[in-house]
């Protein structure tokens, strides 16, 4: 099927060169691969259709590749025989990954300057553009869908156990001694869980906190940096998690997204998630539910600093065979999903966030946020304080696999083979080697 | 073995050949050449910068403590799969060679996992080890077992082991019941003359003339947990928890295609090829001495 | 009670009594995997969910199979095309492949038996060398030859290189050599062709081998994991195998159970039938592809 697509697409070119009466009709067909589902791949595949009504040069045609890391495998494969997708839509962790191989791709800022389409980072909100900016400025990568982490409290629950839902627990302490009561009362079987672990427990939590993850102002300064998130706040996190374990105030609830199902099954009273999640929630949810942000030690931060973005940006990859008017089409379709109308459209129906100042304050001047309550707790959450050089993000090689690392020793410290520190120790040294590595083997290719 | 009477074409043998050899060429050798190629290489995952670094991938996969701790569950894990799936089948087959009436029935029933997909039967057997709503979980629970293989890597490994040698029961039952129906009743009789007891005549005379179905089976046994029990490991434990799932074929497939570590990946890959040759070798070995009567 | 006059002696009966109680065993140890999922395929989710599930089937089984049959990917639970979709992206592949293998096999095996030419031996190490190089061992490269040949996420890239193996060319070169010389005398002297001689002597021979081998190639193809999640990334290319693994570890909400089973029961149904319907090849087939 994708052959003949293909050989039509070629046919469609050829026409262009050699027929002036056919190239009116004939549209450059700009590809764009993208790895999420749900609400989020159905809109983003409707936006492609608007585009495509909207004007007659280009056709966007969007396709599901599999999940993140199947998708960037097989995009990854296609740059390697000259033939990538025009933009691929690649996940947070794969960030620092494409930041040391710039020579795969274009940067959004300069794709839009060469097609001299209006283009303006300064737009987007602080800790998106951070995130996917090079330092001077040149935005490297579209925010797309742009979330965080916050907490996800079950009110019902809550009242259950005499505790209340309008007054959430803020800090870690406060989480522990309402899981408790939760698990006393036998208000739900277990208190609290988190989903993408090493996104929660370890980066966002290393943000608020204000904690490096490396040297090197978080792998931005060089591929040198060195991984030493082995202290004792990180591990104590970790530990918390075992001892709430016992008694089931905390259920490990898997790797990925797993987790989800155990809040809005009603298993767990409180759920640690991205806010991308919130659709899916306030859809399978048959209870109340409300938003808190993600909980802090009040004996490490007094006020907890901004937490990061996570979700996906967009790519444009470089490949020999891009002709000029190909790079305006993927100009002319970014430009159209960067458009606030847009981001707002995408924010309200998936509970990703807006990701320009514009949208945000287009949906508060809608009055959004009053009618939906909840929705503004992650983006006040994002910008809040001023950033530190450990609450803008970070940018490692390999950072995927070494978030399963993290998985993989702290699921040993759950299972009680050994301490909290050691599985910091070990996802350390293991992440150390796998940065080592990453940095030799792009060494030459600067 | 040759046929002497033969065609004379002399095109002909190559145009029949030729869409086997072109297929064999583009999709298995242009791919292993090219694993081995890229398991003395270190480069990035895009191919900017590449390269060569000679065995130095393969000293590093062969020195990392995780590695070698991933060959040794390996090893385990398909002994325990092998095990677990011959012992009963052979049970089963000693049973079944006893039985006059029903013995095809019994054939058609327990011979169907066979024809499950790994994915599939791991699928089955997790839903009943799911620890709040599992069939088999629910009364462990009650006994006060608590039992979660999300979390507890012992009770993963458990769900993987059954669900594996489960599905292979009766493919081994079948080639037991066949190679005990071919042994002469006048043996087994004599022996019982003897005053041989039904277990020793089992020991000393049935199962030593059962052995090459036996060393057969324990090959083609030890080659499928190797190798075709990925479906199951992927679609029920991911490697996890901790690593406590990962077999090799598990791990290279993570570590090229999720980490795009490419050197590495393809010094285990040519690690890999060793291995199924070493089987290919001892299970041709054996079969070239049971044809070559 | 009347016992019949030719009573067998009491120590015959007990044999007889434990082999079927053993089999028993067996037959329920392999069927209650299988009961205890299509019980959960007819169920709703809350029913399933309060331990301990039900044991005889409940009144769900058409809302289930027919969501997943006709739905399928609900947006965020299961994020997979419908059920039906992905049956039949398996039956093109297992198709595909059997009969694929079957054709280049036999026309391979039928070169290296009844010719003599140059490089012969050789073609045919080659041939039985690919015994030794599964996918397993050149995943990534693999991934690499596809995509540039451009048959990612097509069928032609999820069959035509499973097509080459060496077991079913071993197995008619196998065969081949057991046809007696005297046909072949018998149809140069009738000025026959190879062709001639393939298609009217050679063929019909092969009858049952075909169908034995057809069977096991046939789960083979159905049954194939690795290949599929490597080559078909895109959600329509997906098979029914692949497609219920995702149901399981994608959950974004909570798992479906009751579809997961509906899918896996769909996804086991027709390789099982296969080996029922034609177990007589079915068990020739295991005998002979493993020798």
């Amino acid at each position: 099927m994708h052959t003949r697509r293909t050989l039509l697409a070629a046919a469609a070119v050829a026409g262009l060169a050699c027929s002036p009466a056919l190239a009116q009709q004939a549209r450059t067909p700009i590809s764009m691969w993208i790895g999420v589902t749900g609400p989020a791949q159905e809109e983003i595949m409707r936006y492609a259709q608007e585009f495509n009504a909207s004007q007659t040069q280009f056709e966007a045609k969007v396709e599901f590749r599999g999940q993140y890391p199947e998708q960037r495998a097989a995009a990854f494969a296609a740059f390697r025989a000259g033939n990538p997708p025009h933009i691929m839509q690649m996940f947070d962790a794969g960030t620092g990954d494409m930041f040391a191989l710039p020579r795969a791709t274009i940067p959004v800022s300069e794709v839009m300057q060469r097609a001299g389409v209006q283009f303006d980072p300064a737009g987007y909100i602080g800790p998106a553009r951070g995130y996917y900016s090079r330092p001077d400025g040149t935005m490297n990568s579209l925010p797309f869908n742009v979330s965080t982490a916050v907490m996800f409290i079950n009110d019902d629950i809550f009242t259950k156990a005499g505790l209340d839902p309008s007054k959430p627990p803020r800090t870690w302490p406060e989480v522990i001694a309402a899981a408790n009561q939760i698990r006393e009362r036998n208000a739900a079987e277990c208190g609290f869980t988190t989903t993408w672990l090493a996104w929660t427990m370890l980066e966002q939590y290393s943000a608020i906190h204000d904690l490096p993850l490396s040297t090197e102002a978080n792998g931005r300064g060089g591929l040198n940096a060195v991984l030493n998130f082995n202290d004792a706040p990180r591990a104590r996190m970790i530990q918390t998690l075992v001892d709430a374990s016992r008694n089931k105030a905390f259920q490990y609830g898997g790797r990925s997204n797993d987790a989800n199902a155990l809040f809005v099954a009603g298993t767990c009273a409180m759920l640690i998630q991205s806010s991308g999640g919130h659709a899916a929630i306030a859809r399978d949810l048959k209870a109340k539910f409300s938003v808190a942000p993600m909980p802090f030690w009040p004996d490490v931060i007094a006020e907890p600093k901004n937490s990061i973005v996570g979700g996906a940006s967009l790519w444009v990859f470089n490949a020999p065979n891009r002709s000029a008017e190909e790079l305006r089409g993927v100009a002319q379709f970014l430009a159209f999903l960067a458009r606030p109308e847009t981001y707002v459209r995408f924010a309200k129906a998936t509970g990703f966030l807006p990701a320009t100042n514009a949208a945000f304050q287009t949906m508060q001047a809608e009055g959004f946020f009053q009618q939906n309550a909840g929705r503004d707790v992650p983006i006040l959450q994002l910008t809040r304080g001023t950033p530190t050089a450990n609450s803008s993000g970070y940018r490692f090689g390999r950072w995927t696999e070494i978030r399963d690392m993290y998985h993989e020793e702290v699921e040993r410290a759950l299972q009680g083979q050994q301490t909290a520190q050691a599985a910091l120790d070990n996802t350390v040294r293991r992440g150390n080697d796998a940065l080592r590595q990453f940095e030799r083997s792009v060494g030459a290719a600067n | 073995m040759e046929r002497k009477v033969v065609f004379p074409q002399k095109l002909l043998p190559y145009l029949l050949l030729a869409p086997q050899i072109a297929i064999t060429l583009v999709f298995f050798f242009w791919p292993a050449g090219q694993a081995i190629w890229m398991s003395t290489l270190l480069q990035d995952p895009l191919g900017f910068s590449v390269q060569f670094v000679g065995l130095e991938n393969f000293q590093a996969v062969l020195q990392d403590p995780a590695y070698l701790a991933t060959m040794q569950r390996t090893f385990l894990f398909s002994f325990g799969v092998t095990a677990l799936s011959m012992i009963p089948a052979l049970l089963l087959a000693v049973m079944a060679d006893r039985v006059v009436r029903g013995a095809t029935a019994y054939k058609t029933i327990l011979v169907i996992p066979y024809a499950i997909a790994p994915a599939v039967a791991g699928a089955l057997w997790l839903f009943l080890f799911q620890p709040s709503i599992g069939t088999i979980a629910y009364p462990l629970r009650l006994i006060g077992i608590d039992w979660n293989p999300r979390i507890d890597g012992t009770d993963a490994m458990i769900v993987v082991l059954i669900a594996s040698a489960w599905k292979q029961i009766g493919y081994n039952f079948l080639f037991f019941l066949a190679g005990l129906q071919s042994i002469p009743k006048s043996l087994i009789e004599a022996a019982a003359i003897d005053g041989a007891r039904e277990i020793r005549r089992f020991w000393t005379i049935v199962f030593p003339l059962l052995s090459p179905t036996t060393f057969f089976l324990l090959v083609v046994n030890l080659t499928y947990a190797f190798f075709d029990t990925f479906g199951v490991i992927h679609a029920v434990t991911q490697g996890g928890p901790g690593k406590s799932t990962e077999v090799l074929i598990y791990k290279a497939w993570y570590d090229g295609l999720i980490a795009q570590d490419l050197g590495r990946s393809s010094a285990q890959a040519v690690i890999l090829m060793f291995i199924v040759i070493g089987l290919t070798v001892i299970q041709f070995r054996y079969i070239e001495r049971k044809v070559h009567y | 009670m009347a016992a019949p006059l030719d009573t067998p002696a009491p120590k015959s009966v007990r044999r007889d009594w434990i082999p079927h109680v053993v089999i028993a065993i067996g037959i329920f140890i392999t069927a209650f995997p299988l009961w205890v999922a299509f019980v959960a395929s007819t169920l709703s989710n809350p029913e399933i969910a309060q331990a301990p599930m039900p044991l005889l089937p409940g009144n769900q089984a058409g809302a289930n199979y027919g969501e997943a049959l006709l739905q399928g990917g609900r947006s965020g639970r299961i994020l997979t095309p419908p059920v039906w979709e992905m049956m039949l992206n398996s039956t093109v592949m297992a198709l595909s492949i059997a009969v694929g293998k079957i054709i280049i096999s036999i026309l391979s095996a039928y070169a290296v038996v009844f010719f003599r030419f140059p490089f012969r031996m050789a073609f045919f190490w080659m041939i039985f060398i690919t015994l030794m190089l599964p996918v397993e061992v050149r995943i990534v490269p693999t991934i690499q030859v596809i995509t540039n040949l451009n048959m990612m996420n097509t069928y032609a890239g999820l069959t035509i290189p499973l097509i080459a193996s060496a077991t079913a060319t071993l197995l008619f070169r196998q065969f081949f050599l057991t046809i007696p010389d005297e046909l072949v005398e018998a149809a140069k002297i009738d000025g026959a062709g190879p062709m001639k001689f393939f298609r009217d002597v050679v063929l019909p021979l092969s009858v049952t081998n075909i169908a034995a081998l057809f069977v096991i190639l046939f789960l083979y193809g159905w049954n194939q994991y690795l290949w599929p999640l490597l080559i078909g990334t895109d959600a329509r290319m997906q098979t029914i195998v692949i497609g219920m693994s995702k149901m399981i570890d994608s959950a974004g909400g909570p798992t479906d159970w009751n579809m997961v089973m509906a899918t896996a029961i769909l996804a086991l149904l027709p390789p099982v039938l296969v080996v029922i319907l034609m177990q007589r090849w079915f068990v020739k087939g295991l005998v002979e592809t493993e020798k």
